[in-house]
């Protein structure tokens, strides 16, 4: 069970990271032919740390170390599937998967969260047995948290209730789309849902309630398959709403199939 | 969840509070416009993560370019790290801070950044800050355009 789990997070993970690839956003594709000039540690003092040992500036502004980190990130999930006896890879997939992780928030002029959850899982997959499962349960209790502490965060601070809240998010979100694509389907379908008052309000209403509804799963395992339909959900809307592509963080509702659907799925290897 | 609560980041504790903070009127707003070899970049045209790079390390640098190239990253550096020895501050200072040597650069990355993918007949990048305004129908209306980055492609770095 321990091993299919495994597959399932280093499946996904290769398909995040050629969805990196296809995006342009590897470090070699970032740094290369000139590395990046500007960094962005912003406030965290993990970026600060990491920036002050030198180990970015070492990588990144190399002229092979790039290419080399890239070609060992794409591949190692897959070695990593065909020799699964070998531990050792798994831990050096989840040093690079931090340092990637890093390196992109730096470069990128903005911490963006979406990878988080492949650093978590590929943390999770360098242990085995009753250390595994404990924190693959964790994993399952972060991406309750993700979803919950959004939902908080939003009700706490009160601007849901402001009835234009979301209509001046929209506005700020989709201006750079708006002003490149203005005749598009996608913006004639935002421009339309802009209009409808009501019907901003319910979609925030709904995304909030929606969040909310992860709280559930703090308390009982027996609808999980229900939270990840749900996850499923909130990434398209996320999507069709807001134009934000946050499917990465779907890695982590692995951890939301029931455990019975491995052991089937062994059984079935067996025979 | 403590520092959550605080709404402090530091990885692997982030914060994940976005899109709950007030949301100001943007009837008027500011686009980017970036044209390379004359011809306009599509950023909104461009895969995600790559669109994302493009925008927010844009504005890092807009942000430092108004600052006078002065990092502003130094007055949180100095309280965590100004009780190192002075030799590991300054090497510190150095790997963390954006020099304006290296802040003048950026057009020049950025071109480079995004220039692969095109066929390029004069190697210029133009980056402006376009001010639109909401009209009917959610159309937007230019008001200004301000120069903010140029580069001109002179030889092979």
């Amino acid at each position: 069970m321990e091993r299919i789990k495994r597959n399932l997070f280093y499946s996904g993970a290769f398909v995040v990271l050629c969805y990196h690839f296809y995006s342009h956003a590897l470090i070699s594709q970032l740094s290369r032919p000139l590395a990046p000039v500007l960094v962005f540690p912003s406030i965290d003092l993990s970026y600060q740390l990491f920036l002050a040992s030198g180990l970015f500036h070492a990588i990144v502004h190399g002229s092979v170390l790039p290419v080399l980190h890239d070609i060992l990130l794409l591949s190692l999930p897959l070695l990593i599937m065909l020799l699964p006896e070998r531990p050792l890879l798994r831990v050096v997939f989840f040093v690079l998967c931090v340092f990637y992780h890093l390196s992109f928030n730096t470069i990128a002029g903005h911490h963006f969260h979406g990878f988080i959850g492949i650093v978590f899982l590929a943390g999770v997959c360098c242990f085995e047995g009753k250390r595994f499962i404990f924190l693959w349960e964790a994993a399952r209790y972060y991406l309750l948290f993700i979803f919950v502490s959004a939902a908080l965060w939003k009700i706490w601070r009160g601007n849901i209730f402001n009835p234009n809240h979301m209509l001046h998010i929209l506005q700020s979100q989709h201006a750079q789309f708006f002003f490149e694509q203005p005749s598009s389907l996608h913006s004639r379908f935002l421009s339309w849902l802009m209009g409808k008052p009501v019907l901003t309000r319910l979609v925030l209403f709904s995304g909030v309630l929606l969040q909310l509804s992860f709280l559930y799963g703090f308390f009982s395992r027996n609808k999980d398959y229900l939270l990840l339909a749900g996850a499923i959900a909130f990434v398209s809307f996320n999507y069709l709403i807001m134009r934000i592509v946050s499917f990465e963080l779907l890695i982590l509702g692995i951890t939301l199939l029931p455990d019975n659907l491995f052991s089937r799925s062994k059984l079935s290897f067996k025979s | 969840m403590y520092l959550t609560w605080k709404g402090v980041e530091c990885f692997p504790f982030v914060h994940w509070g976005m899109y709950s903070g007030k949301a100001q009127a943007a009837t008027t707003t500011e686009v980017l416009q970036i044209k390379i070899s004359d011809k306009k970049v599509c950023i909104s045209c461009l895969p995600d993560l790559q669109g994302a790079v493009v925008n927010s390390s844009f504005e890092w640098y807009y942000h430092l370019q108004r600052n006078s190239l002065e990092d502003t990253t130094s007055l949180v550096f100095k309280d965590l790290l100004s009780k190192f020895p002075e030799k590991i501050y300054q090497r510190f200072k150095r790997n963390i801070l954006n020099r304006p040597d290296e802040i003048v650069k950026y057009p020049r990355w950025l071109f480079t950044y995004l220039a692969d993918m095109r066929i390029i007949e004069n190697p210029s990048l133009e980056c402006d800050i376009v001010k639109v305004r909401y009209g009917k129908d959610f159309c937007l209306d230019s008001i200004a355009t301000i120069k903010a980055a140029r580069y001109q492609y002179l030889t092979y770095p």
